[in-house]
């Protein structure tokens, strides 16, 4: 009786820590200068699809992304883009060639270089795991999406797959 | 005797105390000595360590291209000792969230990543910061067997090996909302020659995303594939272009390139997008391949313009529009059957799926010469395709279809055959790296009543 209560706990702890691990918050970084606080998913998605290449204030939109292999990077690929990752540099290479972008996004290899680039470029977008927020520098913010921050009930992008 | 034994003992005493002492100073001299000799010693190896990192930084410096600013970093970084952790409030949400606060380096010059200026990548090609400036490109050769010569754009042996279009293209930044845009293509002749074609020369305004402006030489803006595939072989599926959509000097039958103004945008709602194209142009020249791009032989311009429903909201990656265009050709005063100006009136469509795994291309033009005089003619042509990705592999399949006017003077009096087409292609493409395409297909096809089959290899790669 008293190793079935213990496998119980047991059991009870790893479901705790599976659930709690699988559902992940990506945040939405920008640099503190952007006068933005809110962006509504539909407008998030457009902003990766470089559909829509400027801030309200006219600040020209640069797409920061960690690597191709991070969870957050492969979320948007799959839930955002809704594309193969292995076809990630040909959406962008396709874009180049049909002139919609003069510049590809930036992609950095560590949190660091991110941060470091979000708190330099005013324009700069980024996305990040909830848990590296505390990283950030002075010159970094979170925005909300659909008036949401990471971690509120009903806030729409959440990795499942993490 | 007390007094004996204790002069002895004072004696004794004394005698040791100074035995001691003079051992006292030679054992600190010994030390001093070694103590010397060590420190030497070591002061030599850090002197000789320090001069060999030197040299090899020197070496280094010579033989590899590193930029400046970052040897500069490097120097700073060396030479000012790492910050104390600071501890900052770091943003909106931690405020409002109370998260724990962060101890971390403040950003620096010295962890700044864009230092280069003049970098390459594979994929993005070779780039000059200054003006982002970047030179891409994209390659492929071919192997060809059909068991009939039908048509000219066929005709030229049964099995061979073919460089296809090697293809350069330059972009840069010249302001925050102004770049040009250009794509040269070489081409292998049959004849053996080298031919060199500008096929697009622009300068690109984005005025905001309601309205950009292209003005040069651009791709019309029919249809999708026009749209989206130019030259790069690598970046489309199949090995060839759809035979509605094959370039001017292949022997297409509609106006791939235009020179003049493109006008484009999208407006963004909850649930669609919408885009719009308009291009104003100098458009045909007397025959299928003459393209206007410094002169336009008669004043009537082309129109064409393209409207574009995306309706994310209801099915993510469909896309679908009418396009339409307008064109006088001029006459050719050179051919007695093409004493006439003909009106050119092309109107289709596409219906295009593009999601993760799956793609579905579908496209069809109507085309209708008017030539003035009372004679209308109508070719009709399109294409379907799909595939679906399968880790690295990609079997597709396409259905092109063309039945052209056989009274059409535009077509006949052309230097090519447009012969009525009506094909089945079946293929495997197999991605071998990130920039590397190989692919193979077989076709069987009608060419004016004549059956055909090709069986096409192609390699396409990107750098």
């Amino acid at each position: 009786m008293k190793y079935f209560s213990v496998i119980l706990i047991a059991l009870f702890l790893f479901v705790v820590a599976f659930v709690t691990d699988a559902c992940a918050n990506v945040a939405v970084i920008v640099n503190k200068s952007n006068p933005a606080s809110d962006v509504s998913y539909n407008n998030l998605k457009h902003i990766l699809e470089v559909k829509k290449q400027r801030w309200d204030n006219g600040e020209k939109i640069t797409l920061v992304f960690k690597p191709i292999t991070s969870n957050e990077t492969q979320f948007l690929i799959n839930k955002l883009y809704k594309i193969r990752s292995e076809n990630f540099y040909q959406y962008w290479m396709l874009k180049s060639y049909n002139n919609e972008i003069s510049e590809y996004p930036k992609m950095t290899e560590s949190l660091s270089g991110v941060i470091t680039l979000v708190s330099k470029i005013p324009g700069a977008v980024c996305f990040i795991g909830i848990d590296e927020i505390a990283q950030c520098g002075d010159n970094i913010k979170v925005i909300r999406v659909n008036g949401k921050m990471p971690g509120e009930d009903g806030y729409p992008l959440i990795n499942k797959e993490k | 005797m007390i007094k004996m034994l204790n002069v002895i003992a004072v004696f004794i005493a004394v005698i040791m105390a100074a035995c001691v002492h003079v051992n006292a100073v030679e054992m600190n001299e010994e030390e001093y000595a070694r103590l010397k000799n060590r420190l030497t010693s070591e002061f030599m190896q850090k002197l000789k360590d320090e001069i060999k990192h030197e040299l090899i930084a020197e070496l280094k410096s010579e033989y590899t291209i590193e930029p400046k600013q970052k040897q500069e970093v490097q120097q700073k970084s060396q030479a000012v000792p790492a910050q104390p952790a600071v501890q900052t409030q770091t943003s909106d949400y931690q405020e409002t969230q109370k998260t724990p606060v962060a101890l971390q380096e403040e950003p620096t010059e010295e962890n700044a990543l864009e230092v280069d200026t003049v970098n390459y990548k594979l994929g993005e090609g070779l780039t000059f910061k200054e003006q982002m400036l970047s030179i891409r490109g994209f390659g492929n050769v071919d192997a060809r067997y059909s068991d009939k010569d039908v048509g000219e754009s066929i005709n030229q042996g049964s099995a061979f090996f073919s460089l296809g279009e090697f293809d350069l293209f330059i972009t840069s930044k010249l302001s925050n909302r102004i770049s040009f845009f250009s794509e040269t293509v070489f081409e292998f002749e049959s004849t053996g020659e080298i031919a060199t074609d500008i096929e697009r020369l622009l300068i690109h305004y984005d005025i905001n995303s309601l309205l950009k402006a292209d003005v040069g030489k651009i791709h019309t803006p029919i249809g999708y594939w026009n749209r989206f595939y130019h030259h790069g072989r690598w970046l489309q599926t199949t090995v060839d272009r759809p035979e509605i959509l094959k370039f001017e000097d292949d022997g297409g039958p509609l106006p791939a390139h235009s020179t003049g103004i493109q006008l484009s945008g999208i407006a963004m709602f909850e649930g669609f997008d919408l885009n719009y194209i308009f291009s104003f142009s100098n458009g045909r020249g007397v025959d299928t391949n003459h393209q206007q791009n410094s002169v336009d032989l008669n004043d009537e311009k082309a129109f064409c313009f393209q409207l574009e429903a995306l309706p994310h909201s209801i099915v993510e990656g469909l896309r679908f529009g009418p396009t339409i265009y307008y064109d006088v050709i001029p006459e050719d005063e050179t051919n007695p059957n093409r004493a006439n100006e003909i009106r050119e009136l092309i109107y289709g469509g596409h219906i295009v799926y593009l999601v993760k795994n799956v793609e579905l291309l579908v496209e069809a033009f109507e085309i209708n010469h008017d030539e003035f005089s009372g004679d209308v003619f109508n070719t009709f042509g399109g294409y379907a395709q799909c595939a679906y990705a399968i880790s690295k592999f990609k079997p597709y399949y396409r259905y092109d279809y063309i039945n052209y006017d056989r009274k059409d003077p535009f077509y006949s009096e052309s230097e090519f055959d447009f012969l009525d087409t009506n094909t089945h292609t079946v293929g495997l493409r197999y991605d071998l790296s990130q920039f590397n395409a190989l692919k193979c297909e077989v076709s069987h096809g009608v060419f004016d009543d004549e059956d055909v089959n090709i069986i096409r290899l192609q390699t396409a790669f990107s750098f």
